[in-house]
Formats: structure tokens, sequence, C-alpha cells
């Protein structure tokens, strides 16, 4: 009950800030939307890529839309720039409470505002651009879908612990931002790109926070393909809890909380 | 028995250390040299239960790294650091639930709600039951008259309410030890006023152990028998506040109103006139003479008021400074 307490009490500090959820859901739209534009016209007459379709590709990017908004953390600033970089870590370390969970109970709330707006949107766009039928969503596709939340937050947070040694941390954000926005499938369905880079993706952890899930969702996936991107999410969430794990503990000790 | 116990504790900083210039920057790119900065300096020094402990010093003296070390932030570079009986970097919970920090203006409250939504989760955080919750938030929003307020967005607070409401945030779960870094900062003279009887009987009330911290010299002289004076990372004084005074102020001040004008001149033969004014004089007096000058001045002139005051802290700390230098 307690962690619900928390949970609902975050809540409510979200919804009083209900216009930067509102504004970030804003700029998820922008960059889908270009693409459709975009691969609407480079598809031509044919219609078709790769066994994908002009619709599949409408859907691809409006579902990119729900699952970004929902699913894509943003915690990296928070924890990089604002706590370990500002020194708002102080006013964390000083409670009895894990500073993982209380980052993750602040990012749930916006997590799922910014995904009401993303399918309200999702809603009206679809009536203006034609996608594909969506089979309803199974048990494989909802634990996938929790999989690339807790993966996509665990990788921010860890990243975002490399500014307890690195005072320039904006510009590693930036880098994981593109090299997410290729691999994770936001520029293009990983299927779309060259097959080296579709090893490297499917090696990856990003392309199990965005691609996958988006694909699961259109039915794209067997069960089988579904089990693996189940065992490679687990996979990486073990290995981002270990990173996040060794670097709070070697971090802390370089802490300086300059800035409080 | 001590509950905070330090001992020969030294935390040291890297900075790097740019030289001026464009050259400075373009050599920078291949090679960068790095400084150590001693921000503590091997101090020592132990509080008892129930001690109120002020902590003073100029700017980077090294107050609050010690604060910092003493609460878990940061990490000493060598030395020991108890309190309570734990190792503070440990940020073990019973430990983390026994201490509060209070850094003056550094807003832990939700912004956009109001303040009592952040003493709800602290009351989560801190797993503090729910009638002890009621009656802690009754009793301090009593003692800091702050109950008109609890539900009122804290961005639209005055300074001064918010400050008396971090406190409240801070205090939800009975803190035994509280570090207090410059609580009373940038706040009006009245509301100074109130936040010191506030340190002071939740001091008395909870026999909680305070480490203070503060540029105004008045917190200190009204709230703390024992100061401990740091400067450059070292500890210069340690000790009660009155022997400080008592050494380092030859003086003390005395006030007169009169009736009838004195001459200058004449007030001259008692010390040195620090103020004179028409019909009213401060003049400082040889610590030792004051009796003696005291009663001569009663006897000769035509009193109105009278008073005899120590001098300011701020004064015996500057002649403490300067004669340790």
């Amino acid at each position: 009950m307690r962690f619900v307490h928390i949970l609902l009490l975050h809540f409510e500090d979200a919804l009083q800030e209900r216009m930067r959820a509102l504004i970030w859901f804003l700029m998820s739209l922008v960059n889908p939307l270009l693409l459709i534009l975009f691969w609407n016209g480079a598809l031509g007459k044919s219609g078709m890529m790769n066994g994908w379709t002009r619709t599949d590709i409408n859907t691809y990017y409006l579902l990119l839309i729900v699952t970004s908004s929902i699913l894509i953390s943003h915690v990296e600033d928070k924890i990089g720039t604002m706590d370990i970089r500002g020194g708002g870590l102080v006013r964390y370390l000083t409670r009895p409470f894990s500073y993982f969970w209380l980052c993750f109970f602040e990012e749930i709330p916006y997590r799922l505002l910014q995904g009401i707006f993303a399918v309200i949107g999702f809603i009206i766009l679809t009536s203006l651009i034609p996608i594909t039928h969506i089979p309803p969503v199974t048990i494989w596709t909802l634990l996938i879908l929790i999989g690339a939340l807790l993966l996509s937050f665990l990788m921010q947070a860890s990243v975002a612990l490399i500014a307890f040694w690195i005072v320039e941390v904006g510009g590693i954000f930036d880098t994981l931002e593109v090299v997410r926005l290729v691999l994770g499938g936001t520029i293009l369905p990983i299927i779309l790109l060259p097959n080296w880079i579709i090893n490297i993706a499917y090696l990856s952890p990003f392309a199990y926070t965005a691609y996958f899930p988006i694909t699961s969702i259109q039915g794209k996936l067997s069960s089988e393909t579904q089990l693996w991107v189940l065992c490679m999410q687990g996979i990486w969430i073990i290995l981002f809890i270990c990173l996040y794990k060794i670097l709070w503990f070697f971090g802390l000790k370089k802490f300086s909380g300059v800035g409080q | 028995m001590s509950l905070i116990s330090v001992k020969n504790l030294t935390k040291s900083f890297s900075s790097y250390k740019k030289q001026p210039g464009l050259s400075g920057s373009i050599k920078s790119l291949f090679k960068r040299e790095y400084q150590k900065t001693l921000a503590v300096n091997d101090i020592s020094f132990e509080i008892k239960k129930g001690e109120l402990v002020g902590f003073i010093g100029p700017n980077g003296a090294g107050k609050t790294t010690t604060l910092k070390c003493l609460s878990g932030l940061i990490y000493p570079t060598s030395g020991s650091v108890h309190v309570a009986d734990f190792k503070p970097f440990d940020r073990k919970n019973e430990f983390l639930k026994k201490i509060s920090l209070v850094m003056g203006q550094k807003n832990q409250l939700w912004w956009d709600l109001p303040p009592m939504e952040s003493f709800l989760l602290n009351k989560e955080i801190y797993e503090v039951e729910d009638t002890k919750f009621k009656k802690i938030i009754d009793e301090l929003t009593e003692l800091l008259d702050i109950k008109d307020v609890l539900n009122i967005q804290v961005r639209k607070l005055s300074l001064g309410q918010r400050m008396k409401c971090e406190l409240v945030g801070q205090l939800i779960h009975s803190p035994e030890i509280l570090f207090l870094d410059e609580p009373t900062i940038g706040l009006d003279v009245v509301m100074q006023e109130n936040l010191r009887e506030f340190i002071k009987e939740y001091n008395t009330k909870f026999e909680a152990t305070i480490l203070l911290t503060s540029h105004y010299m008045e917190d200190v002289k009204k709230l703390c028998k024992r100061v401990i004076i740091i400067d450059h990372g070292k500890i210069m004084y340690d000790g009660e506040l009155a022997p400080l005074v008592r050494k380092y102020s030859k003086n003390k001040i005395l006030t007169i109103t009169v009736n009838k004008e004195i001459p200058k001149d004449e007030l001259s033969k008692y010390g040195t006139v620090k103020e004179y004014s028409a019909g009213r004089a401060v003049i400082a007096i040889s610590r030792e003479d004051t009796n003696h000058v005291t009663a001569k001045i009663l006897d000769t002139y035509d009193i109105d008021e009278f008073t005899v005051e120590e001098p300011s802290i701020e004064d015996v700390v500057r002649k403490f400074f300067s004669s340790s230098y």
C-alpha cells in the first residue's frame, strides 16, 4: 500500500503539470507524421516494400506515437543533469527510500498521462490516415510492453549515472538518442533496414523498446518470436540492473552535492 | 556518550585548473591539470545527545561539506564519522529515519501542490503512522503558525511560509538529529526570530541534537551555548560561546539615553564613544570596569534609559579570525 500511496501522490503532481505531458506528446507527433508523409511519397504506386504495405507503415508510425509516449522514458536528463550535476540528488539521498524507485514513481504518471493524449491522438489520426486491422492485444504483447517500459527506464537511468564522472553528459544523451532512433525502429521499421544493421539492432536493447512492441501489437510476430523478444528483454533488463547497481555504488562516492 | 563523533575527517575535491585565455583552452584539450582542494582538513569533534551546536565560519570554510558528510550525502576522503552509531555514508534506512538535513532556500516541497501533499509523501516515505502524523502536523503547524497555508500551492507562499513548511516536511518523522544549514537565510528579522524560537523549542521539547550553520550571528548567539569555528577546513575553536566572547572582546557596550545632554569629551573619560547624538550615546567600556563605570555614570548624570550588552558576535568572530592569522 505504501508504494501505491507514493505513486498516487506523484500522479497528483503530474496532473498539476499536465501541460508538460501534452507538450512532450505533441513533440512525439512530429517525427512519425513526417515519416508517414515521406513513405507515402517514396513508396509511389507500388505501395509495397519488403512485404510491408503503405497501410502497414502508416499503422507502424501511428502506433509508434502511442508506444513512444507510454514506453519511452526520458528520465536521463532529470537524473544526469538535474540531480547528479545540479545537486538535486541531495533531497533524495537523505530519505529512507530507494532513489531508483522514487524516480520510477515520478516517471510513471507522466508516461500514462502522455499515453492518454497519445491514444486520443491515435483515434483522431486513424480516422484520417488508413491503417491495417489491429488484432486484440494478447498477454504476450502486454508482457512485451511492460518489458519495454522497464527496459527503457533502466537503460536511460543507467546511462544517466555516467554524469557522476562526466560533466557534459548532454552530448552522450543526444548520441544515445540518435542511436535509439535508428536501432529502435523510430526512423524506419528495422526490417526495412540493411541486413547488417538489422543484426546489430536485434542484438542491441533499443529494438526491444519500440520496434518489437509495435510489431507485436500489429500482430506481425509469431508466438516463438514473442517469446524470444521477452527473453531478450529479460537479459537486457538484468544487464542494466547490474550496470545501474555498479555505477550507483561507485558513482555515489564521486558525488559532491554541488549546487546544493 | 557522544551521539555524533567525527575523527580526523578529511574531504578533498579534485578540480580542473584551466590556464587563462584561448591558448589555455587549446592546451586543456590535450592535457588537463587537476588540483586537489581540501574542503575539510583533518577535523575532529564530538556532540552529545541534546546539544545545540553552532557551526560557524566564512564562506568556503567547510561547514556545508561537514554537514553533508554527517548526513551521508558525500563520502569522506579519510577519517571516521559516526552518527547515532551509524556510518552515515552507508545510508541505512534506520539512520535516515533518525536524521534530517534542512538547507535554507532549497526547496524540497512539490512546487505546484500544497505543502500538505509533500507532507503526505514524506509520511509514506518515512512510514509514519496515521495518528502520529496527525499529531505531529497539528503540533508543528501550531508552533510555526502555518495552519492556514497547508492547502495553498507552495509556489504561492511567501519565502517565510515556505521555509516553515520545509521545516515541517523535514520533521514529520521526528528526527533525533537535525542538521540545519543556514535555516534563516533570506528571511526577514521577524521570521528569523520565529524560526529561532521554534528551533530552540524543538531542541528542548524533543531533546533533539542540532548542528546549525549560519551566517547570522544572532542565530548562534540566541541558540547555541557551544560553537565550533571552522576556517579553511580546519577547526579553529570548539567550546562555549561565552568564554570566546570574553576572550576576544575586552569591552562591553553601554548605551545611555539622557534627559540632559552630556558633552562627548566627558563621556570619553569612561571609554570609546562609538555613537553620539543629542540625548543618546553608545560607549565601549572596559569589561573589568563595567560595574565601576556604570555606577559612576548613574550617580553623576540624569539618565533616562541604560543598557549594558555584550558586543556583537560578528565583532568577536572578526577579532578571533584576525588574531588567528
